[in-house]
């Protein structure tokens, strides 16, 4: 991904947050991170940079159970949000659930590129990052 | 007329037929038959004419016998006596009569039916042949005088086999009626314009169930069901008598008492497959209707019950695996860290990570327990007090944001349930109900109860700031799920409480609306 694009962390687990933008540290990623406790408050930032005529992120670290908004819920009106722009943000589902059920139903949002566990490796990251 | 000789006892055909040639020439010369014709004949006719009866008489397959009328000695008998009482003519000729009839009493009413008649005509005779075996016959008797005489002609017929057939036909029809009659299943027999023609015991006491009244041979189907019933079950018959089968099961309360009933209608079909009727037939399935409901209710109990683990499991496994993973990556920073302040750092988060998992491990525990409690002595509590306990807990926060709380419940309902679990629901449905308090105006929470059938419904109201249900109705008691991000929620008490009762075999509903209120119904089972 470009040097200038932001790395999107919408999670509720503070301290997962810390340890990604650790991680992103020690692999010399210098992206913007920017970093949500649940999809309502990243929808409404996101919106906001969309409002401002700012660029979306270049990716974007989804986690699944979440107070407020949940990650399926949030990509529901992300969609919304994302339909007019021709840049399609890729989406990684990071979750603590290894559930069939969650796994099954990531397949059903054409947006997700992949499932991650928690938790990820760093080879993983730097993998996804260097698309 | 010349007369025959009956006056004279022959004891066998040779006494009758002396010369037996004659005879078989007399019959090649096509004598005629016809009796009354013989008047005019010559002599040689009329002797003829004796010949000839024997003749007839014995090659006759008709058992025909000739008796006196004052003795009932038999003079004369035809070759079919001879073969139904498989006797020889010789042994029986100058018997009486009476020797050959089983009944004899029977057979005296028929002779003074006679007297009175002057002929009988297809009465019904027992005889008995030369081997004590009854034959059941027709006997037809007429009279004729000879020489002053007055003799009998009996004419016999064997329906022994007809009788036979009609004992076995009337022995299966017996059987079947004792099935029929011992049947737990109740049958109603119609013709195809569904009057009845038939019915059972067990229907009859089903008719008594289900319409009040006796049934009657010869009644209409639809004079059982009143006016309005009566286009329904139309519409129940059509197909039946377009040759379909129709069933349905049927509840009935009589006398307080529920009984289910299997009913169904089973065309009947005539020799040229026409619809000639129909079976209703009425099975009582009731101890089979009763444990399907018991068996249905453990199926929702152990259904209940799995998805309960499922949802466990999952809990387990996310909240674990989600602290499990964070300690593994610290573990890895802390290994490769070569800087003391940033390891004193990643020892901060991995202190937290661990308080955060002992807390999780702790709720698991709550949840295990109240599985584990299930079997807990239960008692009976006042609710109206123990709402007044909760409310008294809670009175510090009821203060401070004015809360104004109604305890409607009648002082004097009682529930059979775990105390500690009743105390930890009404405090968690006070305490969101407070939590979630809308500032746009002045609280109000209220407590009601309905008495429903066996169950106790226990209404908690608040005007505070409500919730979408459409959004979150599924998620709503699920653990460590927050909703209006309240820096205090932690998303495990709904979780709890709705363990608590389900656990308890109750349930509980939530009707709510944003910023009008919120309302959570208990179910005390």
């Amino acid at each position: 991904m470009k040097e200038n694009e932001k790395i999107c962390i919408i999670d509720d687990d503070e301290i997962y947050i810390f340890l990604i933008k650790k991680s992103l540290s020690a692999m010399g990623i210098n992206n913007e991170v920017i970093s949500y406790l649940n999809g309502s408050d990243a929808l409404e930032e996101l919106m906001q940079f969309k409002n401002n005529n700012q660029e979306l992120p270049g990716i974007i670290l989804l986690d699944i159970n979440m107070p407020i908004m949940d990650g399926w819920e949030f990509l529901t009106e992300f969609r919304k949000l994302n339909s007019t722009n021709t840049k399609k943000i890729p989406i990684y589902i990071v979750s603590s659930s290894i559930a069939n059920e969650d796994f099954e139903k990531s397949k059903t949002f054409p947006e997700i590129l992949d499932y991650l566990s928690k938790p990820v490796e760093l080879e993983t990251l730097e993998k996804i990052l260097n698309f | 007329m010349k007369s025959l000789h009956l006056n004279k006892q022959y004891s066998s055909d040779d006494d009758l037929f002396q010369n037996k040639s004659d005879l078989q020439l007399k019959l090649d010369q096509q004598i005629p038959i016809c009796l009354d014709d013989l008047s005019n004949e010559t002599d040689f006719s009329i002797q003829n004419h004796e010949q000839l009866l024997h003749s007839i008489l014995n090659f006759l397959p008709v058992p025909l016998i000739i008796t006196r009328q004052k003795n009932g000695q038999i003079v004369m008998i035809s070759q079919g006596v001879e073969n139904i009482l498989q006797i020889k003519k010789a042994a029986i000729i100058g018997k009486n009569i009476d020797e050959i009839i089983a009944d004899k009493t029977e057979f005296s009413k028929i002779l003074l039916l006679l007297d009175a008649k002057g002929k009988i005509q297809n009465e019904e005779i027992c005889i008995r042949n030369v081997h004590g075996v009854n034959i059941s016959c027709l006997v037809s008797i007429e009279t004729f005088i000879s020489n002053g005489e007055c003799f009998y002609i009996n004419a016999f017929t064997n329906i022994s086999e007809k009788k036979l057939l009609e004992d076995a036909i009337q022995n299966s029809e017996d059987n079947l009626r004792t099935v029929f009659e011992n049947t737990e299943v109740g049958y109603i027999l119609f013709d195809q314009f569904q009057y009845i023609v038939s019915y059972n015991r067990p229907a009859s006491l089903f008719a008594i169930k289900e319409f009040n009244k006796e049934i009657h041979i010869g009644t209409n189907f639809s004079t059982y069901f009143p006016e309005i019933m009566r286009e329904y079950l139309t519409n129940i018959i059509a197909p039946v008598l377009k040759g379909k089968i129709t069933s349905f099961e049927r509840f009935i309360i009589h006398n307080g008492e529920h009984h289910w009933y299997y009913v169904k209608f089973s065309p009947v079909f005539n020799k040229d497959y026409l619809v000639a009727g129909f079976i209703m037939s009425m099975e009582n399935i009731t101890d089979r209707k009763k444990n399907e409901i018991e068996l249905n209710k453990s199926l929702n109990l152990v259904t209940e019950q799995n998805k309960r683990l499922l949802n466990f499991s999952y809990i387990v496994s996310h909240n674990l695996r989600s602290h499990a993973s964070n300690m593994i990556s610290i573990l890895n920073f802390l290994e490769k860290e070569k800087s003391e302040n940033e390891k004193a750092g990643l020892l901060i988060h991995l202190k937290k990570v661990s308080q955060l998992l002992n807390e999780t491990l702790y709720n698991l525990n709550e949840v295990v327990s109240i599985q584990k409690n299930l079997n807990t002595t239960l008692e009976r509590l006042n609710l109206f007090d123990y709402i007044n306990q909760a409310i008294s807990v809670l009175n510090k926060e009821i203060n401070s944001k004015n809360v104004l709380v109604n305890n409607q419940v009648p002082n004097d309902i009682t529930i059979n349930y775990n105390p500690a679990y009743l105390e930890s629901i009404l405090l968690n449905f006070l305490s969101n109900s407070i939590k979630y308090a809308s500032p746009e105006r002045l609280p109000i929470i209220n407590f009601n109860t309905i008495q429903k059938n066996n169950a106790i419904e226990l209404f908690i109201s608040d005007n505070g700031i409500g919730i979408d249900i459409s959004k979150y109705h599924d998620r709503l008691f699920g653990m460590y799920k927050t909703f209006h991000g309240n820096k205090d929620a932690r998303g495990i008490g709904l979780f709890i409480t709705k363990n608590q009762i389900d656990a308890m075999g109750g349930k509980v509903e939530v009707f709510s609306e944003v910023n009008v209120g919120t309302t959570f119904k208990i179910t005390f089972s």
